[in-house]
């Protein structure tokens, strides 16, 4: 069963509703839009809003008292704003990784702390609680120094940003600390309208031009619409992707401060690969000419509906940034 | 690249420029670029001018919103949704990333 872009704008202004109405009940943990659950299994021909309830409450006398006592505010409608409703039973916590509870190597190897580090793997600032993606290494045009490039926003992110702040790796948000210190902020390029910024190496360890999980990149290139790209980003892995526009200017909140991107490509997914581009994490990454393996462009945003994928011309960075890409 | 093709993107980002100039601070405003619209199929070329617009806008009613023009200098011009965010992961840690200036 599948949805159209109108029905849903439909669904959406339906969920807000739905968010508004229930997700401060305190026996409600999430609510969303999905298969309805039928005896446990997914009934996949029946989409509904879904308000996930940590206690299933039988209505009549049970669902009274809960009321009364607070544990929830009263039952949950069979509609909302004309979508049907389900309500299965759902608990949910936060995943975090903390000292107390002993390390555990992530699962996920793009979240690991890599040696030698590439293009792909999971990167911050100190101050940044999460992460972003390692774009790949850059030659300093003056010192001839390596140097790591990704999106200002990742390895800065503050606009009070001094060189020499720590970069981790893994980033923060993967359990990146002190001890994971691999380069220091140098410069970045918003003053350029341009959403990067490079990193000296501490020289701690090495860093390769072998992005994870594909070829090495061999040149820089300009996207053109029509052009089939690649990524490799630490949110989304190795997703595939056709430019469709260029010469864009966007507008981005960075801080509750809007700022102009220039050079904008926007990627959409590949007929025939996977229906995904980028997702969170996947910022700093390489967008590569698939053909050429030629970097075109420096991935910093997206967005879910249409599914869409925004980069930087990869050029005009390494201009303003006084590097040249490591091949 | 042809003189054909260099003169249609000298055109093109002229008429961006236009668009950009006029537009990009409009709240309903994310992106303005050039490229294929939207709903075309492969196989087709044709490069157009295009705004991204936020849901609200797509939503509100044609008089009250924002009108934008239909051709630029004899580029179309078409308007498509585009809401955006950055693709860090700041919520890894259960808290929000502290960018504020």
């Amino acid at each position: 069963m599948t949805i159209g872009r109108k029905s849903w704008a439909h669904v959406r202004l339906a969920m807000r509703e739905a968010v508004r109405g229930w997700i401060y009940d305190p026996n409600v943990m999430l609510v969303d839009f999905g298969w309805r659950e039928r005896g446990g299994a997914l009934v996949e021909d029946e989409l509904c809003i879904r308000v996930h309830v940590v206690e299933k409450i039988a209505p009549g006398p049970a669902l009274e008292a809960a009321t009364q006592k607070g544990t929830t505010r009263g039952p949950i409608p069979d509609t909302i704003a004309g979508f049907p409703v389900d309500r299965p039973q759902g608990s949910y916590g936060l995943h975090q990784w903390w000292w107390g509870g002993g390390w555990q190597r992530p699962a996920e190897p793009r979240a690991r702390r890599t040696d030698p580090m590439q293009g792909g793997i999971s990167i911050s600032n100190a101050y940044l609680y999460g992460y972003g993606t390692l774009g790949g290494p850059v030659i300093d045009r003056e010192t001839g120094d390596p140097m790591i490039l990704s999106n200002w926003h990742v390895l800065a992110g503050h606009w009070h940003v001094r060189p020499g702040w720590p970069i981790y790796q893994p980033g923060r948000g993967d359990g990146g600390g002190h001890a994971d210190t691999v380069a220091t902020f140098s410069r970045g390029a918003m003053s350029s309208s341009l959403d990067a910024a490079v990193a000296e190496l501490t020289g701690s360890r090495s860093l390769v031009n072998h992005p994870f999980g594909l070829e090495p990149v061999k040149g820089v290139g300009w996207a053109q619409p029509g052009m089939e790209v690649i990524k490799s980003g630490r949110g989304t892995d190795v997703t595939y992707g056709r430019v469709t526009g260029v010469e864009g200017t966007a507008v981005m909140p960075y801080g509750g401060v809007y700022r102009r991107i220039r050079n904008v490509m926007t990627i959409v997914p590949r007929p025939g690969m996977r229906p995904v581009v980028s997702a969170g994490g996947d910022s700093g990454s390489f967008w590569l000419q698939e053909e050429t393996m030629h970097a075109v462009g420096l991935h910093f945003a997206g967005g879910d509906d249409p599914e869409r994928a925004l980069a930087i011309d990869m050029q005009p960075i390494l201009d303003a940034l006084n590097v040249d890409i490591a091949t | 690249m042809s003189q054909e093709d260099s003169e249609f993107w000298t055109r093109a980002r002229r008429a961006r420029d236009e668009l950009v100039d006029q537009f990009i601070n409009h709240p309903d405003v994310s992106l303005i670029d050039a490229g294929y619209p939207p709903e075309q199929g492969e196989g087709t070329e044709e490069v157009v001018l295009r705004i991204h617009v936020r849901e609200r806008w797509m939503r509100a009613k044609p008089d009250e919103r924002v009108a934008f023009p239909d051709q630029v200098d004899g580029i179309p011009v078409v308007v498509m949704l585009g809401e955006y965010r950055l693709d860090t992961d700041a919520s890894a840690a259960g808290e929000e990333c502290n960018q504020s200036s």
